[in-house]
């Protein structure tokens, strides 16, 4: 059931026509996890949710992205896991870890070449990532967030470069030589905050730029944080890296995913929303009550999918809050459910005599 | 009261000028003034409104009979604040003056227990000028106005009021803190560690007594003896310590020891727990508000403990009851997050005890208690209430007699 849900076209099905495909797959891929993982199991048992028994998707019981950075969740033999990842871990310091099988990694090639296809073209084109080299180094089998999602975008790029040192500062060298070797308009990748600090650079570097860059697509990932602390919005972010790259703001797409989602992005379309693929659904729960809201009322994101194998990840819920929007009618064309990413749950609580330390 | 932050010195100066009109009122007749104060707040639906179950809270603290037996615990006699008295020196008698201005740094997560410094900076005849936290500011400001509706014949309220002030000075506003706090001949800063260290690092008189209330923790202990016919009334005691201030304040337990061996087991006293929990946001006190980001903490904790311990939780996050079978004190989730954990001898918890820890709730006999929490306190934790009182204010109150301490003792000859 996985492997027919994953030959299909990312964008292909109506929602009504999609939601008993996926859930058939997301079928398979819970049994495979209660019965493999124990954790996992237990789980279920204590939320009373029976694989076994009838569901649908807004049944099966999620598990907070945080339980990654404190729990080791693997429902596959540990001989069989061939990478880790980690997440960015920019809001507590400490990083989420999901291990991945042979069987994961091929899945998440799939679908992300799958997803990325639709949004770029299927024609290979010359590649610069807003990172250094080393960073897509795999040491000893560990991944950065940032490493998985540059290694996801290279199968895409007829020659691939990189704009900056090792100390993440713009390496003028390897950039010449990049707009020396360009083939036409690039596409480019970076973490969001680097793109835009790319972007601020020496102004020399924008003349430079000008023309080997002229109607690039500019796809960034990773998160506002960083932004919203500056209060850079998106409209702003987009004029700016446009501006900078030759592009127009259309060309600048934000990919939302998360590196426990493995083998989903969401990249924003013309019209600003970001589609739900045939491999994953999308919901929205109440922020006090976790119960889902109606479209249009924002709450925390809930991401499902049956791609991840090695790891129970397949239904998870984030303190990102978004809003479904809609579903098969968004003007760009693609079927399913579209949303919005809006912002970050933050930390607004009251502190005083009693905000103890850390026993 | 004045609210701009540019006229600190203009502030002060009128402040001052106060000191003199508070020292000539007689201590029974602030206490009368108090009594009816409190009396209002419990019924006056702005002061209800602006501060919930506090404004009840506060009437409470405001009997007389609860303020003449906290002045005379502290100062021995509380008529030593109107003049001499004796006291136990043949030759010498005693008064207690005021020290002056007290100045106020009020936290964002109770602000109550700030304003009860305030009532006792008044009980000592000081004049006072807050630091109000902007996120209370309008409440605050709501409990301090209300002294203008109240006349006793001896005090008006309106003459009373002019002894506090309260100004919004940015944390960040190096200029306006240093004047606060160079103004002060009492400092007194509620808040957590960011807040102290920076109040701390302020220049200071080198006569301003500093009085510092956080950041602490608070935690439970149940004896095996309590755990019998008595296991719901003890539960139900601890479910309102944990839900009043929703576990924000200095004083609530976040964990709970549970000693093994008694008649109901460890497990069963969590599950009681989390009834109780329950019945207390049902009918007496309500959940307030909580933030997304606290909603996912809670959420992301229970799913943690639900591989590892034993969960209790209501659908949404308005309480919930961790049981492990871990040691030590749990880091806290606030929030009515109470992590149960068993104990074999509560004697243990001593280790865990030192000047960061200030409430220890107890349920334990009274034929051990004593020797009990002699031990258990020798290097920290100050107030080991039964149950259920755990947020009561009381003097002493982080091991300080406050009201001690905003007093100068003058002495002179019989």
């Amino acid at each position: 059931m996985i492997d027919n849900l994953l030959s299909l076209e990312p964008f292909s099905l109506h929602e009504s026509e999609k939601r008993p495909v996926f859930l058939r797959a997301m079928h398979e891929a819970i049994l495979f996890h209660y019965n493999n993982c124990e954790n996992y199991r237990n789980f279920c048992k204590k939320r009373g949710f029976d694989p076994a028994g009838e569901f649908s998707a807004h049944d099966i019981p999620f598990l907070p992205v945080d339980v990654f950075k404190d729990v080791k969740l693997i429902s596959v033999p540990a001989k069989d896991i061939h990478k880790t990842v980690h997440s960015s871990s920019t809001t507590t310091g400490t990083p989420s870890s999901v291990y991945l099988d042979e069987t994961s990694m091929s899945r998440q090639t799939r679908t992300l070449n799958s997803i990325i296809s639709n949004f770029i073209g299927e024609e290979r084109r010359d590649f610069i990532f807003i990172d250094s080299p080393s960073t897509i180094k795999s040491v000893v089998g560990e991944l950065s967030s940032r490493a998985t999602t540059m290694r996801g975008l290279l199968p895409f790029g007829r020659k691939s470069f990189f704009a900056l040192n090792d100390k993440l500062e713009p390496d003028e060298e390897a950039l010449g030589k990049a707009l020396d070797e360009l083939g036409g308009p690039p596409a480019i990748y970076g973490f969001t905050y680097m793109i835009y600090e790319f972007a601020k650079s020496d102004p020399r570097i924008r003349k430079r730029l000008a023309k080997k860059t002229k109607g690039c697509i500019v796809l960034h990932s990773g998160g506002w944080k960083k932004l919203t602390e500056l209060q850079v919005k998106k409209e702003q972010f987009n004029r700016e890296v446009s501006d900078f790259f030759s592009t127009s703001p259309g060309n600048v797409i934000d990919m939302y995913g998360m590196v426990e989602h493995m083998g989903v992005i969401y990249p924003d379309c013309p019209c600003g929303f970001k589609h739900v693929p045939v491999y994953s659904d999308v919901l929205i729960r109440d922020v006090n009550s976790f119960e889902l809201v109606a479209d249009g009322k924002p709450g925390f994101i809930q991401l499902l999918s049956p791609i991840p194998h090695s790891y129970p990840g397949i239904s998870i819920i984030s303190a990102d809050i978004g809003a479904v929007m809609g579903s098969d009618d968004c003007k760009c064309g693609r079927l399913g459910k579209y949303f919005v990413f809006k912002h970050r749950a933050e930390k607004s609580e009251r502190r005083g005599c009693g905000d103890t330390l850390g026993e | 009261m004045n609210k701009e932050s540019d006229d600190i010195e203009e502030i002060v100066t009128k402040l001052r000028n106060q000191i003199e009109f508070i020292h000539g009122l007689k201590i029974s007749d602030i206490i009368d003034f108090l009594d009816t104060l409190g009396r209002h707040w419990a019924r006056d639906k702005e002061v209800g409104g602006a501060a919930g179950q506090s404004a009840r809270y506060l009437a409470g603290f405001l009997k007389p009979e609860n303020l003449e037996t906290m002045l005379d615990t502290a100062l021995r006699k509380k008529e030593a604040l109107d003049g001499f008295v004796r006291l136990n020196s043949r030759n010498v008698v005693y008064h207690a003056q005021p020290r002056g201005l007290v100045v106020h740094w009020i936290a964002g997560n109770v602000p109550i227990l700030g304003f009860i410094s305030i009532l006792q900076a008044l009980l000592t005849k000081n004049v006072s000028l807050v630091k109000a936290s902007s996120k209370a500011y309008a409440e605050f400001l709501v409990l301090l106005r209300s002294f203008s509706k109240i006349n006793t014949g001896k005090i008006q309220g309106a003459d009373l009021s002019k002894t506090i002030g309260a100004v919004l000075v940015d944390s960040n506003d190096r200029e306006n803190q240093e004047k606060l706090s160079l103004a002060a001949d009492v400092r007194i800063a509620w808040g957590g560690q960011a807040a102290m260290e920076s109040i701390m690092n302020l220049p200071k008189k080198i006569t301003a007594e500093d009085l510092i209330y956080g950041p602490k923790y608070s935690y439970a202990v149940v004896g095996k003896e309590c755990l019998g016919g008595n296991t719901r009334d003890t539960a139900y005691r601890l479910a309102i310590d944990a839900s009043v201030f929703d576990q924000y304040g200095c004083s609530s337990p976040h964990t709970v020891f549970v000693e093994q061996g008694g008649k109901v087991t460890t497990l069963e006293f969590a599950d009681e727990l989390a009834k109780q929990l329950d019945l207390v946001n049902r009918r007496l006190i309500p959940k307030g508000k909580t933030d997304p980001k606290k909603a996912m903490d809670i959420l992301t904790l229970r799913s943690k403990y639900e591989f590892v311990g034993h969960v209790f939780s209501s659908k949404n996050t308005d309480w919930t009851v961790i049981y492990s079978d871990e040691e030590g004190l749990a880091v806290p989730c606030f929030s009515r997050v109470v992590f149960v954990r068993p104990i074999k001898d509560i004697h243990k918890v001593k280790d865990y005890n030192d000047r960061h820890k200030q409430t220890m709730g107890i349920a334990v006999a009274d034929k051990r208690r004593y020797d009990f929490v002699d031990k258990a306190t020798l290097f920290g934790v100050d107030r080991c209430p039964a149950l259920g009182k755990m947020s009561f204010f009381e003097s002493p109150w982080d091991g300080m007699f406050a009201l001690d301490r905003m007093v100068r003792w003058v002495t002179t000859c019989k």
